[in-house]
């Protein structure tokens, strides 16, 4: 359990209201973790949602030949994780942090039940996670678009 | 009229240079320094363009890299069409012919004591480059600096010693962000616009300066609009099929602007409406 007001000033939990804010701060706590520790593994059960207050993580996956490739770095006041939303509740990538990493743990199994025994407070909680889920599908449309390519 | 059509005639003869120098900057992108074999063109700015013809085969548009401080022209070519591959080939002493200074560059001093935010994509960094050197040399004269680069990986990056010593000289902020991973590379990945949510802005005089591929440039100009950002405030760098330079043989059209003339350097309020309209 962490307190409320710490949740507040990560940029994913602003604003939240009650009783939601309440059911996280419950199922929460503060983490840090050294650079280069593997946070999650694809196909693992997914447990948690990591919200990041210093560092980064690449989020990225294991390809033969050359080793973790990172997809994305994502850094402060972002979050890594979201498998444990949706069945079969497994990380679909890998997560290292590329440097030391402090932040605010969600656990899954705690928070879950809330999620879905209030569908007000379940769809607060998709509407935010969707925004996020938004804003990295935009990055990987323009990334596929090769922006910087020869198109000559 | 004769005095006219001279004018013309030189504005539109080549004055022939001395390649001094060819530095690779990328896999496709070369650095090269030009001195004139007599008589110099006059001194190009921040943002502005020479035409540069490679004997026999064409002429290409180029920004400065490096605003001329001597009698030397320095421009950064990326090698994607038969004029620019043959540019980025040639040795030093050989020769090419230079037409300009031609546009409209940036306004870099109506910013200062302001905020700068600087947004380069790929090859972009060229003609901001100058723009930070600027900076540099009259750092009081600004308030906080940014510097956002993008590019495919980190092997795309020009420029990679110097963006180096901007970076730990501590009198900007530079983030750098590339598409693709790859070996070696232990920077942020992901798209341009997602280093640009990270960058605080606060003053409402921020000026921002961005050059890149244009698909690029409107979405980083949505974003900085969203943010706050003022639509004069937003400069931007405009790339079209530049012929003549002087705004006459429209080649270069875009709606009612000539890029050469009213450009390459416009300002959202005009370029907005007009980068994103098919066939234009």
């Amino acid at each position: 359990m962490i307190d409320e007001s710490l949740l507040l000033k990560h940029r994913f939990f602003r604003d939240i209201g009650e009783p939601l804010l309440g059911y996280i701060a419950g199922c929460a706590e503060q983490v840090s973790y050294p650079a280069d520790t593997q946070l999650l593994a694809q196909g693992q059960p997914a447990h948690s949602m990591l919200a990041i207050e210093h560092g980064k993580v690449g989020v990225g996956i294991h390809v033969p030949q050359r080793g973790f490739v990172t997809i994305e770095t994502v850094q402060a006041g972002e979050i890594v994780g979201w498998s444990w939303l949706f069945p079969p509740y497994e990380w679909s990538f890998d997560a290292i942090t590329t440097t030391d990493v402090s932040g605010i743990l969600v656990h899954a199994q705690c928070i879950r039940p809330h999620l879905n025994d209030d569908p007000a407070v379940g769809l607060e909680f998709v509407e935010r996670i969707s925004k996020v889920m938004q804003d990295r599908l935009h990055s990987a449309r323009l990334r596929l678009l090769d922006m910087y390519g020869d198109h000559e | 009229m004769a005095i006219m059509s001279e004018t013309l005639t030189s504005a539109m003869t080549p004055v022939m240079h001395r390649v001094i120098s060819n530095v690779s900057e990328t896999a496709d992108t070369a650095t090269l320094t030009f001195e004139p074999l007599n008589d110099g063109l006059p001194k190009g700015e921040w943002g502005q363009f020479n035409m540069i013809w490679a004997e026999g085969i064409g002429e290409a548009p180029i920004s400065f890299s490096r605003v001329p401080v001597d009698n030397t022209v320095v421009h950064t070519i990326r090698a994607v069409g038969s004029v620019t591959k043959a540019l980025c080939a040639l040795r030093p002493g050989e020769y090419v012919g230079l037409r300009g200074p031609f546009g409209a560059g940036w306004p870099i001093q109506a910013a200062r004591g302001h905020d700068i935010v600087l947004v380069a994509g790929g090859i972009g960094l060229a003609p901001l480059r100058p723009v930070v050197h600027e900076i540099l040399e009259n750092r009081e004269d600004y308030d906080k600096v940014t510097l956002v680069i993008g590019a495919r990986t980190a092997h795309d990056i020009p420029f990679l010693d110097e963006v180096h010593r901007w970076r730990t000289g501590g009198l900007l902020k530079v983030r750098i962000t590339v598409d693709q991973d790859c070996s070696h590379w232990n920077g942020n990945v992901g798209i341009v616009t997602n280093e640009l949510h990270r960058v605080v802005i606060d003053d409402p005089g921020s000026v921002a300066m961005i050059c890149g591929p244009e698909i690029m440039m409107r979405f980083v100009c949505k974003q900085l609009e969203d943010s706050g950002f003022a639509r004069d405030n937003i400069l931007v760098t405009m790339e079209r099929n530049m012929r003549c330079g002087l705004g006459l043989c429209g080649h270069c059209q875009l709606g009612a602007k000539f890029i050469c003339t009213d450009g390459p350097v416009m300002n959202w309020v005009d370029a907005g409406p007009l980068i994103g309209v098919r066939e234009l």
